[in-house]
């Protein structure tokens, strides 16, 4: 019966052109990571290493959730089959949907794959991440938060040379590293079967969930004008919105957050950047500069923000509301502009960290003022426009249920954000080259913001995808 | 009634001009005409793809034809005019889930340009039973209050021109009986789609009936009675000219 279930399971979540895709990927990156030099970990390597590492565990385990469809739930839950069989069906169809993007952001490692431990560490690690979206949604949002930032923070010590950390092994710990990957990983992947195997009892319990949950400070549109309701809705709060695939799970995020406390935050975050790199950041010389690799790092970091911000615009979109009050041309150019404005006041702080840290000789705080000020801005926009017009999706049903398929063109929303890293990363070696990109993004951005012709062929798409 | 683009009716609330609009090469309404006297309260009937919320949609101006054109009160459906002249509830409609009942009210009062704001939220939060809900996240809603407060949306700006698509749906039968009172006491030309007779009967006192993106027929609800036998259910009439249509 496993064979059929597993055939089922995955046809139905994924779609023949997504796995065709899938299987190029796997293809292209065990190609590369058996042709690429073994030069061993070094110092950038090790730093990519368990920044990736963490990034990954910390996402999974934040946004990670079970890969159900509503029709699993209706249907192939009630059916007499093997919870075993139904358990390693899902746990595959999930490690299938996160393995493409686990070996794209891996495969650069395989230059330190100088001993076969290091490859065994690599498949512990896509078992983990797994896992940890498996466990995800049976753990309390707030324990689930504080757990994702103490596994980010277990990891980042490896920096410091912590020898019993998940990125260790990549680290120059590689004995340390590998026994702590291998208990993580035993321990996880046996917690998410055992979740697994009563998941029809965890979706059965949603489905009774009835409560509504008030709106604690609402905002009031009382006495504003049109536009100025626009920019009071999106200056007020932030959301942040998209349809994610995180540790193997499909699904709709949008959550909506007062805009002062993402500023306080992102002022903080910005602060300790700054001391960061004062006290601890500078390391040796690379390139003839004064090289704070923190400072890309975290421009990289911005970039994802902006992306996920940028996807809110459009999927949390109403038409049906918006675009039978205002004109298209008027009510997205100020939709658009007020998002800008909204973003401008979370890049503020680490505006002016780099602008502080470039007048006291990091050059490389140049490269991150490109990022933030030109590029991220720039490419912020585009994202809207390729998201209302190549792959608009819109968030719609409940959140505690996963859409849970996947097929090309849902990827394709995040294309831009491939060449934006690129350009991003370019800025840390050719900052001119990258400013002048930076501005091309913003006169692109600014010509289809204004453009009234675009936005009217934008609400044909949307209107074509079931937006009204 | 005859319409050209230069010289439509002054008493025309909707105007379908022989449209047509194809989604790639699936014609979805093939030289359609029909039109709708201002004050006017019509069904739109067709059966499941006869293009009923193709139709709606060009109204709305979301959708343009190919060929033809549409005209409400007068105006281009893209134009101020047009849109401060129309409410529109889409089937299954969407509020904006992130906003509480309260905020999407009084967004999408501000957005329109309604003078009162607070005023018109508070008559709606009470004509459709929400009051309780005002502060409660939209995307925790059942789908009944969801279905009310869509309507509360579509009215906010007391529209001279209400396209309605399965107003009805979800709606409990107290909800229903409050919302067909609620949409009797608003004046203007009213324009419902449904596949269901006995709301077309309660909403609207007239019929359009379009099959395969085609004009079909156009009437009363009493002449459309009258087509069949005294004993007749509407609906097996209605099912007989569609079919002879197809």
């Amino acid at each position: 019966m496993l064979p059929k279930l597993l055939k089922f399971v995955l046809r139905t979540r994924f779609s023949r052109p997504f796995l065709i895709f899938v299987g190029i990927m796997v293809g292209y990156s065990l190609l590369v990571s058996t042709t690429i030099p073994r030069s061993g970990v070094d110092t950038i390597l090790g730093y990519y290493a368990s920044g990736i590492i963490a990034l990954f565990l910390a996402m999974a385990l934040a946004t990670g959730g079970v890969m159900v469809m509503k029709s699993d739930r209706d249907y192939l839950f009630t059916l007499p089959l093997s919870s075993r069989d139904l358990s390693v069906s899902i746990f595959f169809a999930q490690f299938i949907a996160f393995g493409t993007t686990v070996l794209f952001m891996f495969i650069y490692l395989a230059q330190a794959f100088t001993s076969p431990l290091l490859v065994v560490d690599m498949v512990a690690l896509a078992l983990t991440f797994t896992s940890l979206g498996v466990i995800a949604p049976t753990i309390q949002t707030r324990a689930r938060i504080t757990l994702s930032i103490a596994l980010a923070l277990w990891t980042l010590s490896s920096f410091l040379n912590f020898p019993f950390t998940p990125g260790s092994a990549f680290n120059g710990n590689l004995y340390g590293g590998t026994a702590t990957l291998m208990v993580l990983t035993a321990v996880t992947v046996a917690m998410a079967f055992r979740g697994l195997g009563r998941i029809e009892l965890d979706m059965m319990k949603s489905m009774v969930r009835t409560t509504s949950s008030d709106i604690k400070s609402p905002n009031s549109y009382v006495g504003k004008s049109p536009i100025g309701a626009i920019y009071s809705m999106n200056l007020t709060n932030m959301s942040i919105a998209g349809r994610m695939n995180m540790a193997g799970t499909s699904r709709y995020v949008s959550k909506r957050v007062k805009t002062w406390w993402v500023v306080t935050a992102a002022t903080v975050a910005a602060a300790a950047y700054l001391f960061f790199a004062l006290s601890v950041g500078q390391v040796p010389q690379i390139s003839g500069t004064d090289t704070y690799p923190g400072a890309i790092l975290v421009a990289i970091g911005l970039t994802f923000l902006g992306f996920f911000l940028s996807q809110s615009a459009i999927t949390n979109e109403r038409i049906w509301l918006s675009l039978t009050s205002l004109p298209p041309a008027t009510y997205f150019r100020h939709l658009i502009t007020s998002r800008v404005v909204s973003l401008m006041l979370i890049l503020a702080p680490f505006a002016v960290a780099n602008a502080i840290l470039l007048v006291m000789g990091y050059e490389v705080s140049f490269a991150a003022l490109i990022v933030i000020l030109l590029i991220i801005p720039g490419s912020f926009v585009l994202e809207i426009c390729w998201a209302a017009y190549v792959a608009p999706i819109q968030v719609k049903g409940d959140d505690m249920m996963m859409p849970a398929q996947f097929n090309l063109r849902q990827m394709a929303t995040a294309l831009p954000l491939g060449g934006v890293i690129v350009l991003v990363s370019a800025a840390s070696i050719v900052p001119p080259l990258a400013a002048a990109g930076g501005l091309v993004l913003c006169a692109v951005s600014s010509f289809l913001t204004l453009s009234g012709g675009f936005w009217s062929r934008v609400v044909t798409k949307l209107t074509e995808n079931g937006f009204v | 009634m005859t319409l050209t683009p230069s010289g439509t009716q002054a008493d025309a609330g909707i105007v379908l001009e022989h449209v047509s609009k194809s989604y790639g090469s699936i014609p979805a309404l093939n030289d359609l005409t029909f039109g709708i006297p201002v004050g006017g309260r019509f069904a739109l009937l067709g059966p499941n793809g006869a293009g009923k919320s193709t139709t709606l949609k060009l109204l709305i101006g979301s959708l343009r034809a190919d060929t033809g054109f549409v005209k409400i009160l007068g105006s281009n459906p893209d134009s101020k005019e047009s849109k401060a002249n129309v409410g529109y509830l889409p089937e299954d409609a969407l509020p904006y889930r992130m906003l509480s009942v309260r905020e999407n009210l009084e967004y999408i009062a501000a957005l329109r340009g309604v003078l009162d704001v607070k005023g018109r939220t508070d008559f709606l939060l009470d004509e459709l039973d929400l009051r309780q809900y005002e502060k409660s996240n939209v995307g925790r809603l059942s789908r009944g209050n969801t279905q009310k407060l869509a309507i509360g949306l579509a009215i906010v700006h007391s529209p001279k021109v209400l396209l309605l698509d399965e107003p009805l749906n979800y709606l409990d039968i107290p909800t229903q009986e409050k919302v067909i009172s609620l949409l009797d006491r608003l004046e203007g030309t009213h324009l419902v789609s449904t596949h269901i007779m006995s709301i077309a009967n309660r909403l609207t006192d007239s019929v359009v009936m379009i099959s395969k993106g085609m004009f079909l027929w156009e009437g009363t609800i009493d002449e459309l009675k009258k087509k069949g036998s005294p004993e007749e259910p509407i609906e097996k009439v209605v099912a007989r000219m569609m079919t002879g249509a197809s």
